[in-house]
């Protein structure tokens, strides 16, 4: 019993970090409407600041802590603020997170060109002699640094609690995240009640910042970002509501933890296989079972409905003799460039050309479940890696052909997609990416490890196909590219004819109102678990082919859940809606690595760095330049694509007609689009105007 | 969390190689590299058909973990090369040609095969270094045949007769003298063994320490935990410890986790000596002085503390300083391996070629650059340890550095012989030999 009352005391040390987090998660939420996966990236950056006055130029700690926490912080809500989250207050649950995800990787890339790419070590607290210990109760130990954490942790909780039910800000805070609109109408500036509520977030993420220092070794944003994930199971058990349940579900994670690691066998598969993965398992369980996330949807605007439809996609305005000529430019396009890779290119080129046929392939799955169905799915790595790991497994172990073992994985993890729909479908928005997210975590921590799934310590081999008397072989890799690309197509008409099909039409209903789609008997259950299970059959023969291509399941830089965050921000940002967006986020991205890696940074490299030392900028710069991309999915959710078509097709439009003018004056010009409405504009970017 | 799996695949870097009789490098170290072919033999500049050899310069690629990387970053790597390298070119280059870095890459943690790929294609280059976490492209340089001077702390090493390295390949679960011996010089009865259980290198890693204490009873392994997660806290873990008279702490982690164990232990007042598998970094035991105070590390190299100095360490230092670059552990891996490159181009001849530079080097079977690492057996070490004994080395050693203030103090070593070692199949740890591979 004395053991237990220790490790419960023990534990809610640990558990007011996850509490102090959790609780940031919930304000953020309340305040804005928006699930910051960047809250951990905020935090860093108070952490970073902070060191740098107090360790670096020696500041006093009450000095360092009032510019990191309560300037720095601050400021950094106001920018963020003013450049991007005002303009998504009515933009859709996904543009919000998918900007999210962009800060997330965003931030601290930009911060380590000042605050440097190596790790920083000497942390410190904001008390003196932080690590001096106390043990009140005989085994009871703790620190003063856990003394600050819980005493600062309780009063930020109390304080809130008191500002959201007893003043009118917490009022305003409230109101103005359940519609801006109706709250301008009630003569409130939403505008400057939305500010006070970022920077006010913001400055709970630099006291989480801070105060979390002291426990790791060095500063660094993968600290950060980790407890972080921790604490969304905390956060998403108070329905990212209730700040005292967000605190105490804190609490209680750093006490089941501590007792866990107490009482289980510290050798046995289920502890090592449990104990890493137990906040991902709570997550899951919590969005899944939970009754009060039941049919939650995100906050949305009563007003939503006012807002105009998105604009059409170019494609359907633009008439047919553009869209044929726009078909035949990009046919000879593509045999000029199919011409120039296979036959005069330096291979690496050919290389690339597979990257991106493979990507393309499993951005595919993107453009079914966020292009139709509408939801933002943080698991698709994590189908590819089931498609990979089957495939390398089925050919390696027993001897299966390489093809009929990627239909094999393609199979399977169309069936643990429809499997995590199932309890999933009644999550929506930011809860069902949730949910996606937490799986990830769980396949990553858990099931990766068994010899079974990953391997064991070095990679599953998987050998490339033959095909009659084709080999598929790894000496040039043309034959390669040619399956790769034939797979592609073969998705691409599959997902076009999907789209263009019931489902697709299914899914349009119900994007455009579920509850009438319902009422004429459209069946959501069923069109969402065809979708989820299409999506991850697709991912998983990408992830396949990637494998064959590399010829062995190389989970950790192929498959990690933070590649799905990547892959979602970069298709949606192109344009998740259509195919050919898939194609051009895959082209891009792979074709990145040589252009602007191995031309472009190279030369700010030589031309600007001397003027201004950057430590490494190189590949952080990139890192960046492809971040903030997905920015414009804020003022652009149909996609940077789409908008570019539309844009491209009015001055194409204009040029005709000025040449048609010309040529026969004072006769109408013919149009070349059929409808050619004025292009309608969505709420974020009327917002963003 | 995924950056936490691969930061891992470090901890297994503990030494394995030994010591053979037979000597490849012998020449004297007066100011420059040294080798078997004759000085005149260096200076001919014969024409050579080989990437990246022209009349006047060898160009060699360099492939490391810059960004992204927990661990830090990897570059320094690169300034050991260039400070060999600028030591070689500074007395007349070989074979009449300067060594050149044409090429320096970051494969920014997760892009390794990817870089590669580029690097193969576009670089045209004689040789390849190479300092990664996630080594993806281990097929592509081992299919191109490219001779690959690496920082061994991957699995993936294994079983390429064109790959070299500061270390032979890696044996994570071997049993080994030198643990247990250490636990007993400590006079430790208890030890314990934490290791993480989302990475299989760090679980194979304690499975190695576990066999070692097996074979070897100098104490009991009271408390074995391998399967923390990153970044746990390790309350209930230290109180286990502290209950079961554990005070001798060795781990399989990486520095984070050996600073909460540190920090864990200092606020349960465990009094307790951990060894630290990543913690020869000056700068992390220099900020963390009072916490990590009596830590052990073990490099694979004589630990750059030591006195007197051997002439290959004095050397690395003036030359850092020449070309004014700082000297960390990868800057010393980076010496070593641009040494090895620089006996295979001597031992091939003028006439060198990317094949005779391997072959030659795949002929020394004890190779030490002149005593700073353990005698490496490139007829052997190539394989896989961990199902062939054959192939494992005779002599398991280890130098070791003790933290005290904030510095690393070279102990249990005698001045001179850094090194103990221990006959592999001396099935006691009651006879260590002090040794020095200088010379050998």
């Amino acid at each position: 019993m004395q053991q237990l009352i220790s490790n419960i005391l023990s534990g809610m040390s640990y558990g007011s970090v996850y509490a102090l987090l959790a609780v940031g998660l919930v304000l953020t939420y309340k305040t804005s409407g928006i699930f910051n996966l960047a809250y951990g990236a905020q935090a860093f950056v108070a952490g970073a600041v902070y060191f740098d006055l107090r360790v670096r130029h020696g500041l006093p700690i009450p000095l360092a802590f009032v510019v990191a926490v309560f300037i720095i912080s601050p400021l950094l809500g106001l920018l963020l603020e003013r450049v991007l989250f005002r303009h998504l207050r009515t933009a859709s649950p996904a543009a919000r997170l998918v900007t999210t995800l962009a800060l997330l990787v965003a931030i601290p890339q930009i911060l380590k060109l000042w605050f440097g790419q190596n790790p920083q070590y000497g942390t410190q607290g904001i008390v003196p002699s932080g690590d001096h210990a106390y043990n009140p109760f005989g085994t009871v130990f703790v620190s003063r640094d856990d003394l600050a954490t819980i005493g600062i942790t309780v009063v930020a909780v109390v304080l809130l609690t008191v500002l959201f039910r007893y003043t009118a800000l917490g009022l305003r805070m409230r109101a103005v995240v359940e519609s801006p609109r109706m709250t301008e109408l009630a003569g409130i500036d939403a505008d400057r009640v939305s500010m006070s509520a970022w920077m006010l977030c913001s400055v709970l993420a630099g006291l989480a910042g801070v105060l979390l220092a002291p426990l790791f070794a060095a500063v660094s944003e993968f600290n950060y970002t980790t407890l972080v994930v921790v604490a969304m199971s905390a956060a998403v058990l108070a329905g990212l509501t209730s700040i005292p349940v967000a605190f105490a579900g804190g609490l209680m994670l750093g006490v089941v933890g501590e007792v866990v690691d107490a009482y289980l066998p510290t050798n046995s598969v289920i502890a090592s296989n449990l104990r890493p993965a137990l906040p991902f398992l709570v997550l899951f369980l919590v969005l899944i079972f939970s009754p009060s996330l039941r049919n939650r949807r995100d906050l949305a605007d009563p007003l939503a409905g006012v807002d105009p439809p998105p604009p059409p996609p170019a494609a359907s305005i633009r008439s047919r003799s553009l869209t044929n000529m726009t078909r035949a430019l990009g046919v000879l396009a593509g045999v000029v460039v199919g011409y120039y890779v296979f036959f005069h290119a330096a291979s690496n080129w050919r290389d690339v050309a597979i990257q991106a046929a493979i990507l393309a392939t499993i951005f595919l799955s993107i453009t079914v479940i966020t292009g139709m169905a509408g939801e933002i799915c943080l698991c698709i790595a994590t189908f590819a890696a089931i498609g990979a790991c089957t495939t390398a497994q089925l050919a390696t172990r027993f001897g299966v052909s390489v093809l009929v073992a990627m239909i094999l994985g393609a199979a399977l993890a169309a069936l643990v997609g429809a499997l995590l729909a199932l309890p999933a479908l009644r999550l929506g928005g930011i809860f069902l990416s949730l949910a996606t997210l937490a799986f990830a975590l769980f396949f990553e921590n858990v099931m990766v490890k068994f010899d079974w799934v990953g391997g064991g310590a070095l990679p599953e081999p998987t050998p490339r196909p033959t095909f009659g008397s084709v080999n598929f072989d790894t000496t040039t890799n043309k034959s390669f590219l040619v399956l790769c690309l034939v797979v592609l197509l073969i998705l691409s008409i599959v997902v076009i004819a999907i789209r263009e099909g019931t489902t697709g039409r299914v899914l349009a209903a119900l994007g455009g109102n579920e509850p009438a789609a319902a009422s004429i008997g459209i069946s959501a259950t069923r069109a969402r678990i065809t979708v989820f299970a299409l999506s991850a059959a697709i991912a998983a023969i990408g992830g396949s082919l990637l494998a064959m291509y590399e010829g062995s399941v190389n989970y950790n830089p192929d498959f990690v859940s933070f590649q799905s965050l990547f892959w979602v921000v970069l298709v949606v940002s192109i344009g998740s809606r259509t195919v050919e967006g898939a194609i051009q986020a895959a082209i891009g991205f792979a074709a990145f690595q040589i252009v602007v890696l191995n031309e472009v940074v190279p030369w700010i490299t030589n031309h600007v760095q001397p003027w201004y030392h950057m430590g490494q900028p190189p590949q952080t710069l990139a890192i960046i330049l492809l971040s903030l991309g997905a920015f414009t999915y804020a003022k652009h959710p149909e996609g940077v694509l789409e908008y570019q078509k539309r844009k491209s097709l009015d001055a194409v439009q204009r040029g005709i007609d000025w040449f048609k003018g010309r040529k026969d004056a004072g006769n109408p010009s013919s149009e070349l689009t059929e409808t050619a409405p004025e292009p309608l504009r969505p709420a974020s970017a009327r917002g963003s105007s | 969390m995924v950056a936490g799996l691969a930061i891992v695949l470090l901890v297994g870097a503990c030494g394995n190689a030994g010591s053979s009789k037979t000597s490849d490098t012998i020449a004297p170290p007066i100011n420059g590299p040294t080798t078997t072919v004759s000085p005149a033999d260096l200076q001919k500049n014969l024409p050579v058909k080989a990437p990246g050899v022209s009349s006047t310069e060898i160009k060699v690629a360099s492939i490391t973990a810059k960004t992204n990387n927990l661990t830090g970053s990897y570059a320094p790597l690169v300034d050991g090369i260039k400070a060999y390298f600028a030591m070689v070119n500074a007395n007349g280059g070989i074979y009449g040609r300067r060594l050149v870095i044409s090429s320096d890459r970051d494969d920014q943690f997760g892009q390794n095969r990817q870089t590669v790929q580029q690097s193969l294609a576009q670089d045209n280059a004689f040789a390849t270094f190479s300092a990664t976490t996630l080594f993806t492209g281990v097929d592509l340089l081992a299919k191109a045949k490219q001779p690959l001077f690496m920082w061994n702390i991957n699995p993936e090493f294994a079983g390429h007769p064109t790959f070299f390295a500061n270390e032979g390949a890696l044996c994570f679960t071997c049993a080994l003298h030198v643990l247990p011996w250490l636990a007993k010089q400590l006079g430790a009865t208890k030890v314990g063994v934490l290791a993480y259980g989302i990475a299989q290198q760090s679980e194979d890693c304690a499975k190695g320490i576990q066999n070692s204490f097996k074979k070897f009873p100098t104490a009991q392994v009271a408390y074995f935990d391998a399967s923390l997660g990153y970044a746990q806290a390790l309350g209930p873990q230290v109180t286990q410890m502290k209950q079961k008279g554990v005070t001798f702490v060795m781990t399989c982690v990486d520095l984070q986790e050996s600073f909460t164990l540190a920090k864990e232990m200092q606020k349960q007042g465990m009094k307790a000596v951990q060894s630290l598998p990543e913690g020869y970094d000056p700068d992390f035991i220099s900020k963390n002085a009072a916490l990590m105070e009596g830590s052990i590390v073990g490099p694979q190299f004589v630990a750059l503390e030591n006195q007197p100095q051997i002439p290959e360490i004095s050397k690395l230092y003036e030359w850092a300083r020449k070309i004014n670059v700082q000297v960390h552990e990868l800057t010393a891996v980076g010496w070593q391996l641009a040494a090895e490159f620089y006996t295979g181009l001597a031992g091939a001849g003028p006439q060198f070629s990317q094949a005779s530079v391997v072959a030659y080097l795949n002929t020394l079977t004890h190779y030490t650059d002149n005593g700073f690492i353990q005698p490496l057996d490139w007829t052997k070490y190539h394989s896989d340890p961990t199902n062939n004994p054959a192939v494992r080395p005779p002599l398991d050693c280890g130098n070791f550095v003790k933290v005290e203030s904030g510095k690393f103090v070279p102990s249990y070593g005698e001045p001179g012989k850094p090194w103990v070692c221990f006959k592999r199949d001396d099935p006691t740890v009651n006879n260590p030999t002090r040794m020095s591979f200088v010379g050998s």
